[in-house]
């Protein structure tokens, strides 16, 4: 028997304060077709039930539109079952008032049970109120195989949004399917269990860069995982150090050679960081321009002057005079004394005149 | 500082070019193309090094200087610099500046005190500085002796580009700091603008809030009113189909009483169906046994030919006796068929007529023999007649009477050579083509002499007198012959004539005549002969029919032919067996089926007993109706079935209790219900919509307060930068300035004693020149003295600049506004301002060549 384990699918995200208007509009229907997708990707390979361990939608009220869409898709898939768990992000409001005999829902109460053949899957929704007692409401009969649903970080304490992995030792967890960290990783639980986040099917923005897709459980006397990765685009987010590049050819270069063998229908984050010399008057713009071929590229120009003061101790050129000067003040921070070099440069040199 | 040597190893056109530099003016007077560029370009590449090639770059000087012949591109250069001896080995690769190589050589010894660019570390200058301070071109001095002179001084000092002055920097550095405010103003506007837009969608957020507060209300009335109608729906479909199954069941109850019916109408019970079908057999066998019973009697026609038959011969003959009168009829068959024939060959039409010729006597031989020898003289008559000329032809002139024969000559020669070609064609054709050659050419050479004759006799003809016509005249000896033939002709025709034969062509006439007399002849013999056998025959014939009489009279056959009696007898005796055995099978086969029908009708009774039916019953009627019995009882099964189906199919247990409900007011609610939900369920969508904004204007607002900052960071940023390079305007000013200004009054004085005028520099750098006794500007100036002027500022700034170790100073074809006397005074002026300081002069023309 087959299972899917997804979460933090973020129906509804806007998108809008990390890309373009036109390409966050993109990522949207991406992010619409990517659920779709996996519905199909069940369908073809004979999913019993599908586990949305939270964060399904991006807002606690989401649109009608958002709504629609989900549980048309339910709907029409009736030989798949929906196990849906609420998350932080959906945590009331999110289900429908029409019942859907293969949508599956939880509650903040007590622990809910489906079963699938020798199968059992639990799972509860993480409030103020639970979030330290909800541990020893989950009996499992250790006879069967236990899958149970949360959503929170796996860590060491109690509370919202938190799972403390060490208080479900012993208790008959085969697979902990969690949501809320939007990337796949998984740890163990106790000698019997493990637990795993999914991770998100789509990257959203440059904080969920890497592969997303969900986890495809094969249960037969154990419960076998597999991440499968997913997601139409992958996110990735470089630093790159340019420190020793004379000139912007170097600085291109350096870059071209970082993103080599990305796709180019992925989106790249760059932070170009190092000392360069004055001389290369580097902008951030010109790299984006040099990777017009990928899908969207943002570059950050963190690097900084390579400035040493004991090149211009003989100059006795204005430059030379302006250096030494801002370089002693000691009003200014070592940060403020090379923004004042590289602007003043620039306007000494002429090529702050029209910017 | 000076220069020393240099050594080109490749660089633009030169290659492997040594050259030696001395103290002051080092002059280059050369041609145009000569290279005064290049080894100015080689001297800034041995301190500076070159700039990287790049591809989307104009054309630089790595790319310019690369060597035409390839092959290592650099050199060396030796020089002095604070009392030490310095050498810079470089080599520079085509593009990049990663493979350049550089060794700097104190004395012997590789140092590193120099730096990575020694330039800076010997001149206190970078590149860009080192061009503006220490080159000079042509440019260079048009512009210092066309522009602000004051601006000038202070751009050199302030080593910026030439189109750059402190003035222009602090413009710059104002008007962005204007458009930073225009920009943090408008940001401001723009903020309050998002703030406002936001407040208003957090406030329909809110709204929005309790829409779905109201739209779930909705949502659950038109469930509820849904319901109720759906529930009214069902139940009313309920009681429909509790009614459908009365329906259904009335129908099982309407057969049951029809088959009760049907099973009434027997006294003992409905027959058995079979035992019905057994007797409707039987009934039907009696039928048929009736009707076998009167077919199977023989007709009386039958019974009484067997009877006559039997009377008439009582006895049947033997078949030996049958077999001997059958020989015997056929005997007298053939003997009467040759008595016909007999009879017929005596008499016959041909010979009456014969006979009638003839006169029934026969012809005798002299007779014919006499005939034929008339026949015979007057053929021989006619023969000699026919050859006999009927006309005879004289002619006067005898030559041409002789030519006729000439003419078959021809003729016969012809003949003969085509025949001769004829057959040696045939020859040559057969593979004899010696004889065949002969044989052609024979045929040939008789032909050419047959038309050499021709031709000839034709030419006589031609040269002979004209013809007379021959004169016709009867043959007299044909006249008599013709009337002896026409006298035997006559004979004959009449002797044969006697006999009765018309008059025609006297071979006809006699051949016909020959003919008949001896077939005549014939048949008169034969007639004698067949009279003798016809009365033999006839005889033995009528011995014959008594026998046969005697044979067939005592049955009764009487008939003349005794053929057509012994075919009677044998009908009569195949006919009596056959009747005879007829007439005994009819008679067994009725006692049999009058046994049968007796035992069928037993069975009848037994039936009609069993269940009382009386004589009229019909079989067909009883069978009828066990028909209808087994199709109601069919139908009953598939009624109660088919209520019972409907029943369990529609799970109807409990009939339910119908209430007085108006389906279409509970409908007319729900959809009201429904249209309000939708109603509300648009409005909320809209309104979604509108707040799906909210983030939208959030984050314009987050990006637009960042902005804000951001040009706030920049306005602090440029107001600190002005600060500083303001700052470093005025150090410079402090610390260059005035000594320039004194250096520069230094040479105005050695430019009044050499150009006779004098000039002078104010406090405030404004240069002007005194003539006719007053101060003027520059600008009145003639462009060789302003470019003089322009030295004079050179040197102060250099003298100012570097106090120790003066630089050399090159310049490169700068006098080309200078007359023949200024340049001559002005060549005295640097002999002598070269006297603590080294000059590279580099100009094209001897008329700038200094002295």
């Amino acid at each position: 028997m087959r299972f899917i384990h997804c979460a933090d699918i973020h129906l509804g995200s806007k998108l809008s304060s990390t890309f373009p208007k036109e390409i966050a509009d993109e990522r949207r229907r991406e992010l619409l077709s990517a659920f779709d997708r996996m519905i199909s990707y069940a369908k073809n390979n004979d999913v019993r039930a599908i586990l949305l361990s939270g964060d399904v939608f991006d807002k606690d009220k989401p649109t009608q539109k958002d709504k629609q869409f989900f549980y048309k898709a339910i709907m029409r898939n009736p030989e798949i079952d929906f196990l849906y768990l609420n998350g932080n992000h959906d945590k009331e409001g999110s289900y429908t008032v029409e019942d859907i005999p293969n949508l599956k829902t939880f509650n903040k109460t007590d622990f809910t049970s489906y079963e699938y053949d020798n199968v059992v899957i639990s799972g509860i929704e993480i409030s103020n109120e639970n979030c330290e007692a909800f541990y020893s409401k989950l009996s499992l009969d250790k006879q069967k195989l236990n899958i149970v649903m949360l959503h929170g970080d796996a860590c060491d304490s109690m509370g919202m949004d938190k799972v403390r992995i060490s208080e479900l030792k012993g208790k008959g967890i085969d697979y902990l399917a969690l949501g809320h960290i939007h990337s796949y990783k998984t740890g163990r639980i106790d000698d019997r269990g493990i637990y795993a986040f999914s991770g998100c099917l789509e990257g959203r923005g440059f904080d969920e860069c890497g592969e997303k897709g969900f986890v495809l459980l094969e249960v037969t006397d154990t419960v076998k995982h597999t991440f499968v990765p997913f997601a139409e685009r992958t996110i990735h987010d470089l630093k790159i150090d340019v420190t020793g590049a004379h000139d912007l050819y170097e600085v291109s270069e350096t870059v071209k050679e970082k993103v080599q063998g990305i796709d180019k229908k992925d989106l790249l984050h760059i932070e170009l960081t190092g000392e360069l010399s004055p001389e290369i008057q580097l902008d951030g713009k010109d790299i984006e321009k040099l990777l017009s071929q990928h899908y969207f590229v943002r570059v950050k120009n963190k690097c900084t002057l390579l400035i040493n003061a004991e090149d211009y101790k003989d100059d006795t050129s204005l430059i030379g005079e302006f250096i030494r000067g801002t370089t002693a003040n000691e009003q200014y921070d070592d940060e403020r004394k090379k923004k004042i070099i590289t602007l003043g440069l620039a306007l000494l040199s002429g090529k702050e005149a029209d910017g | 500082m000076k220069l020393i040597s240099m050594h080109i190893t490749a660089f633009g056109k030169f290659a492997d070019l040594d050259h030696d530099f001395t103290d002051g003016i080092n002059s280059f007077c050369e041609d145009n193309g000569y290279g005064k560029s290049t080894m100015v370009a080689f001297i800034k590449a041995m301190f500076y090094g070159l700039p990287a090639y790049k591809t989307n770059s104009v054309f630089n000087d790595r790319a310019h200087f690369y060597p035409f012949a390839k092959g290592t591109f650099g050199g060396s250069i030796d020089f002095e610099s604070d009392g030490k001896c310095y050498r810079i080995e470089r080599t520079f690769s085509a593009k990049s500046t990663t493979s350049d190589t550089m060794k700097v050589y104190l004395g012997a010894d590789l140092t590193d005190e120099l730096g990575d660019v020694p330039g800076v570390k010997v001149f206190g200058l970078n590149k860009e500085s080192f061009e503006r301070m220490l080159c000079m071109d042509q440019q260079a001095i048009r512009l210092s002796s066309t522009d602000d002179m004051n601006k000038k001084l202070n751009n050199y000092v302030e080593n910026v580009g030439e189109d750059f002055d402190i003035e222009s920097v602090k413009k710059t550095i104002s008007a962005k700091e204007k458009q930073c405010r225009d920009m943090a103003s408008a940001l401001k506007k723009e903020i309050v603008g998002v703030r406002e837009s936001i407040k208003k969608l957090e406030y329909e957020k809110k709204a929005l809030d309790e829409k779905y507060t109201d739209l779930n209300n909705a949502q659950k009335l038109y469930k509820q009113a849904e319901n109720a109608y759906s529930q009214a729906a069902q139940l009313s479909a309920e009681i429909e189909k509790w009614n459908n199954l009365d329906d259904k069941t009335a129908q099982c109850n309407e057969t049951e009483q029809q088959l009760k019916q049907l099973v009434q109408s027997y006294k003992n019970g409905l027959p058995d169906k079979q035992k019905t079908e057994d007797v409707k057999g039987i009934i039907e066998q009696i039928k048929r046994d009736e009707l076998a019973l009167k077919a199977c009697a023989c007709p009386d026609e039958d019974i009484a030919l067997h009877t006559r038959i039997k009377r008439q011969y009582e006895t049947f003959p033997t078949q030996q006796q049958i077999d001997d009168a059958g020989e015997q009829i056929g005997l007298l068959e053939k003997k009467k068929t040759k008595c016909a024939e007999l009879e017929s060959a005596q008499q016959g039409a041909a010979f009456s007529e014969l006979a009638d010729h003839f006169s029934g006597k026969p012809v005798s031989s002299e007779t014919i023999f006499e005939i034929e020898q008339k026949k015979k003289r007057y053929d021989e008559l006619a023969s000699v007649l026919s050859q006999t000329n009927r006309k005879v032809y004289i002619h006067n002139d005898p030559v041409n009477v002789e030519q006729k024969p000439k003419s078959k000559l021809y003729a016969v020669l012809l003949i003969i050579a085509l025949l001769l070609v004829v057959c040696g064609a045939g020859v040559l054709v057969a593979g004899k083509t010696a004889v065949g050659i002969i044989l052609l050419a024979a045929g040939a050479v008789l032909l050419f002499a047959d038309a050499f004759l021709y031709i000839l006799g034709k030419v006589n003809s031609v040269q002979a007198p004209p013809q007379q016509e021959p004169q016709e005249l009867d043959n007299p000896e044909y006249t008599e012959l013709a009337a002896k033939t026409q006298a035997a002709r006559n004979e004959l025709v009449n002797s044969i004539a006697y006999y009765r034969y018309s008059p025609c062509e006297p071979d006809e006439m006699f051949y016909t005549f020959k003919n008949d007399a001896q077939r005549f002849n014939e048949l008169l013999a034969n007639n004698d002969k067949a009279e003798r056998e016809y009365s033999e025959t006839k005889v033995s014939c009528g011995e014959l029919e008594a026998k046969l009489s005697s044979f067939f009279n005592p049955f009764g056959l009487n008939d003349a032919d005794h053929k057509k009696n012994l075919e009677t007898l044998k009908s009569d005796m195949v006919r009596f067996v056959t009747l005879d055995k007829s007439i005994k099978d009819s008679k067994s086969k009725q006692v049999a089926l009058l046994k049968g029908i007796e035992d069928a009708k037993e069975q009848i009774v037994a039936f009609q007993s069993q269940y009382s039916l009386d004589d009229s019953f019909s079989p067909d009627q009883i069978l009828d109706d066990i028909k209808e019995y087994e199709r109601l009882s069919e139908l009953l099964k598939k009624q109660k079935l088919s209520a019972e189906s409907y029943r369990s199919s529609n799970n109807l247990l409990k009939r339910p209790v119908q209430t007085a409900v108006d389906l279409e007011t509970l409908r007319d609610d729900a959809s009201k219900k429904q249209a309000e939900f939708n109603a509300l369920s648009s409005e909320v969508e809209r309104m979604e919509d509108s707040v799906s904004q909210l983030d939208d204007k959030k984050n314009t607002y987050d990006l637009k307060n960042e902005e804000l900052e951001d040009v706030k960071e920049r306005l602090t940023l440029l107001g600190d930068v002005k600060k500083e390079i303001l700052s470093a305007d005025q150090s410079l000013k402090d610390r260059y300035i005035a000594p320039v200004r004194d250096k520069f009054c230094y040479y105005a004085q050695l430019i009044e004693n050499a150009l006779g005028q004098k000039v002078v520099m104010d406090k405030d750098f404004s240069i002007k020149f005194e003539r006719q006794g007053e101060y003027r500007s520059y600008e009145h100036l003639s462009g060789g003295n302003l470019a003089v002027c322009a030295l004079c500022f050179r040197l102060a700034l250099l003298d100012n600049m570097f106090t120790k170790n003066q630089p050399m100073l090159i310049m490169d074809d700068p006098f080309t506004a200078l007359d023949s006397e200024h340049i001559t005074k002005t060549s005295q002026l640097l002999r002598e301002l070269s006297k603590n300081r080294q000059i590279l002069y580099f100009c094209c023309h001897e008329s700038r060549k200094l002295i």
